[in-house]
């Protein structure tokens, strides 16, 4: 009973409020139950240095939004990040988690903490609940994520262990390690974020023939 | 047994002359003791020999005789013997010694029947040899000829000039058995260049370039030719080319910009005192057919309708996509080198100088030209707006940086929209925004599918507010309240533009298909797609040729039949000249039948339906008259038909009845009529016993 009156609270609490979603970009966040949001302030700095360094105009709002609601395909990008672990989500969240991946969107998972903390291990075993037999792997270093903006050499690519799934011949989870945590301190990590932002808008766009002499040239 | 001269009056005369005869003689030898019975019996004998010969009794009889048989003589009527004229082709060979022909023939014994031949074989009259225009069908005209008349006739005599464009071959004369004795009128020999052979390929893919490759051949005519190559009546290449020892090639290549049904003529320029200028074109018919939608996809800034966009096209196997998204801007400030960054220069020089005639259609989606086409900018939109009216389409897509503020305001742009920009202070605004299909949506074939989703049709959250449609222009879904147009369609001479005043489109994919599961994105955009491209499933005018008629179907601009529509036709040759024109209206489907005799030879169709700017053209192969076209070659020789039928081969100066071959031996029946009076025998006779009764008489003592 307890547990249903705080859902219900909960679920009123996160309910969609405020400015109608746009075309443009923006910061998409998963609230769920646990630390959905450890670097509140994060997202701003990065949005500004996007505009800054792209052609994207960025709407400078946060949005939050519960897996559980339809809102959630409002926005074709969803970042999930946290520290610690998390109860399962609901199999209403689960089901539109995979609708949302199988219809286009790119669920950004981002472990805040270290590299077995406990939201990590719960966020795969979460996946691993949700997308089935779709397991989690190595994303190559050739993949576009790692040219789709900023070229990314071969070796440096490979540091960033990034892992994803596959659906429908594209990474539609891609899972990182505290990116938006270091983006601000580690040049690469911030090449990285623009990237996965690049990716989740033009896919593929970076391995058009139009693009491979050039991209080829470079990393040689 | 007959009687010649037998009429009522006659044997009147003669009953009554027997009878006075009789009764004189009866009273006369009334005085005779003996020997009257004998006496009146001679002159009964008398009467009856002289009623033989006053009514000429006869006797027919038939008699084999040895005949020379009827014959038909075949005059080669057609086009090319009358070439360059009556007086100097090789009919004149026939005219001048015609009489001297029949009279040898006749006073050799033959019976003669004289026909023409071309395309059919008919009686030879003064007329059919002042002017001829048909073609040569000899080997055709004559297997129909031979088994009509087969019984009648002993032989045939062929004269020709022995050009023939038959489809049947010489061999099928065989089985006939039947002799046909050839003679060959000359063909004169003078100057004529004629394009012999054109080779295309018939099935091409539009915006693709092929190649036109055309032999020329010339008798007397080495040296330098102008030449012109036409698509459905537009010159597309000129050139020179040179003949030498009587040919020459020419190959050039040429783009096709739509599908549909092409004529292609390669045309030498005429030569002063040439034979015909009629074999100086040739014409050969073309399908084009799309390969992949050529796309060209240019984007002003990342955005999830750029993703959604590419996306669909990715999906689209019979789309092949080129995509140039802006990710940086010039103002855009970046602390990496060049090296770093997957990024290339805009190219906005190729795209716009050599590869735009590629493409079926382009998208501008929320592009705003100015920074990436530089000082050509609007000589690259000028370059655009021609390439959409020759039949490029043309969908734009708006967002922050379209219209307005994309500086489409004044440009060429502007001008081939179904919209114009207008100055607003706020020209995309931002909210909930339902939408509705207009009267025009709900019947035009890119929006009407939505009818049954009208309720559930997802709302846009952002609408470009700075375009207003253009006179013709029609609206297919608009906003409700204010009534903001939406998608705005319209056509630029033969191009098809698609105004989308929105970048959330996207949203009837990802979250229609998310929140209820429908997707009224992609079939959206598959239509406007194909119906930018002009595939042909969205033609407003289509045509269909058909044995012995043309048949033209017209739609309206919602691609409904167009019944009872003024339709404007016009025929026009292979190198654009008017052949005939008229207007028509459409019947109860919108349909309007021509007959074969609107136009005779290949030609353009040109339609253009009422209330229409454009035109619509096709290319009509209709009866491809080869009498000129290919006026030196022959399927059969003359010399071949003599040789597989058993007759034999002349020329016309050497003709001798004699050596002609019939049928067989020939041997005829002749009826005699032999009068019995008119034989001695019949005379000695009568004289006889006239002189016997005139010596009895003396003796028995009668005067």
């Amino acid at each position: 009973m307890i547990a249903l009156i705080a859902r219900v609270l909960f679920l009123i609490l996160t309910f969609p409020h405020g400015k109608a979603p746009v075309s443009e970009f923006t910061w998409v966040q998963m609230k769920y139950d646990g630390s959905y949001d450890p670097f509140p302030e994060a997202y701003r700095n990065f949005l500004k240095l996007l505009e800054d360094r792209t052609s994207i105009s960025p709407v400078y709002e946060k949005v939050f939004v519960n897996p559980e609601s339809s809102e959630i395909f409002s926005y074709p990008i969803l970042y999930w990040t946290g520290l610690s672990n998390f109860k399962s989500l609901s199999e209403v969240a689960k089901r539109n988690l995979f609708r949302f991946v199988k219809l286009g969107g790119l669920l950004f998972v981002d472990n805040s903490g270290n590299e077995n903390s406990g939201f990590a291990i719960s966020v795969r075993d979460e996946l691993e609940r949700i997308f089935g037999e779709k397991r989690i792997e190595e994303v190559p270093p050739e993949y576009v994520v790692f040219r789709s903006f900023f070229l990314f050499q071969i070796n440096e690519a490979k540091r960033f262990k990034l892992e994803g799934i596959n659906i429908d011949g594209r990474y539609g989870v891609v899972i990182a390690n505290s990116v938006l945590r270091k983006f601000m301190v580690d040049e690469s990590y911030f090449k990285l974020l623009i990237n996965i932002v690049m990716y989740a808008l033009t896919t593929d766009y970076k391995t058009d023939r139009v693009h491979e002499r050039f991209i080829l040239r470079r990393l040689r | 047994m007959t009687f010649l001269n037998v009429s009522w009056i006659s044997i009147l005369c003669l009953i009554l002359a027997c009878v006075l005869y009789l009764l004189f003689s009866i009273s006369a030898l009334k005085r005779l003791e003996w020997g009257k019975e004998i006496i009146i019996l001679m002159r009964v004998s008398i009467l009856v020999l002289f009623s033989v010969a006053f009514l000429r009794m006869a006797v027919k009889k038939e008699r084999v005789v040895d005949t020379k048989g009827k014959v038909a003589l075949l005059v080669d009527t057609s086009g090319s013997v009358f070439l360059p004229s009556r007086e100097s082709g090789a009919i004149s060979e026939f005219i001048k010694r015609k009489e001297e022909i029949l009279g040898d023939l006749r006073k050799k014994g033959f019976r003669v029947e004289i026909f023409s031949i071309d395309e059919t074989v008919s009686p030879l009259t003064e007329d059919t040899l002042l002017k001829g225009d048909e073609e040569t069908h000899i080997v055709d005209s004559l297997i129909e000829f031979i088994k009509r008349r087969k019984g009648e006739l002993h032989g045939i005599i062929l004269i020709s000039d022995g050009y023939d464009h038959s489809i049947m071959k010489a061999d099928t004369l065989k089985p006939l058995k039947f002799p046909i004795n050839t003679v060959l009128m000359p063909f004169p020999k003078k100057k004529d260049i004629w394009v012999d052979k054109v080779n295309i390929p018939y099935l091409i893919f539009r915006k693709v370039p092929v190649k036109v490759e055309a032999e020329i051949k010339g008798i007397e005519v080495d040296g330098e030719h102008r030449y012109t190559i036409y698509l459905n009546g537009q010159p597309v290449r000129r050139g020179v080319i040179r003949v030498k020892n009587g040919e020459g090639r020419l190959a050039r290549e040429i783009i096709v910009p739509q599908e549909g049904d092409f004529l292609i003529a390669v045309k030498v320029d005429k030569v002063k005192g040439e034979l015909t200028h009629f074999n100086n074109m040739k014409v050969k018919k073309v399908k084009v057919v799309r390969d992949r939608i050529r796309t060209l996809q240019l984007v002003g800034t990342p955005t999830w309708d750029v993703r959604f966009l590419r996306r669909f096209l990715k999906k689209n196997r019979s789309v092949e996509l080129i995509s140039f998204i802006i990710l940086r801007t010039p103002e855009d400030v970046l602390f990496f080198s060049e090296d770093e960054l997957s990024l290339i220069p805009f190219p906005s020089r190729e795209i716009f100088e050599s590869a735009l005639s590629t493409f079926d259609v382009v998208f501008f989606q929320n592009f705003n030209y100015a920074p990436y086409l530089g000082w050509n900018g609007i000589f690259y939109l000028a370059r655009l707006k021609r390439e959409i009216e020759k039949g490029l389409g043309f969908v734009m897509i708006g967002g922050d940086r379209s219209f307005l503020r994309g500086g489409y305001k004044k440009t060429p742009v502007e001008s081939v929209l179904p919209v114009k920009v207008r100055i607003v202070k706020e020209p995309l605004i931002r909210g909930r925004f339902e939408v509705t299909l207009t009267e025009e949506g709900k019947k035009h074939p890119l929006t009407s599918f939505l009818k049954p989703y009208e309720d559930k049709i997802p709302p846009l959250i952002d609408i470009n507010v700075d375009i207003e449609p253009k006179k013709n222009a029609l609206v297919l879904l608009r906003e409700k309240k204010n009534d903001y147009p939406i998608i705005v369609v319209g056509n630029y001479g033969e191009g098809r533009i698609c105004v989308i005043a929105t970048d959330s489109l996207w949203r009837w994919y990802f979250t229609a298909k998310g929140e209820k599961g429908i997707d009224l994105y992609t079939p959206l955009m598959e239509r406007i797609l194909y119906w930018a491209g002009q595939d042909y499933t969205f033609s407003e005018v289509t045509v269909r040729e058909e044995e012995d008629s043309t048949v033209v179907e017209v739609k309206d601009r919602t691609l409904k039949p167009c019944i009872g529509c003024t339709v404007e036709l016009a025929a026009e040759s292979p190198d654009g000249r008017i052949i005939s024109e008229k207007e028509v209206k459409t019947d109860d489907e919108g349909v309007i039948i021509l007959s074969n005799d609107f136009a005779t030879t290949p030609y353009v169709l040109n339609v253009k339906p009422e209330r229409r700017l454009e035109e619509f053209h096709f290319g009509i192969m209709a009866k491809d008259r080869k009498e000129y076209s290919e006026l030196y070659k022959s399927h059969s020789s003359l010399e071949e038909i003599a040789n597989i039928t058993g007759g034999v081969f002349l020329r016309i100066e050497d003709f001798d009845p004699e050596e002609i071959v019939l049928k067989g031996n020939m041997k005829g029946k002749e009826e005699i009529i032999a009068e019995i009076w008119d034989t001695p025998l019949f005379i000695l006779i009568l004289f006889v016993i006239m002189l016997s009764e005139w010596a009895f008489r003396r003796r028995w003592g009668l005067e």
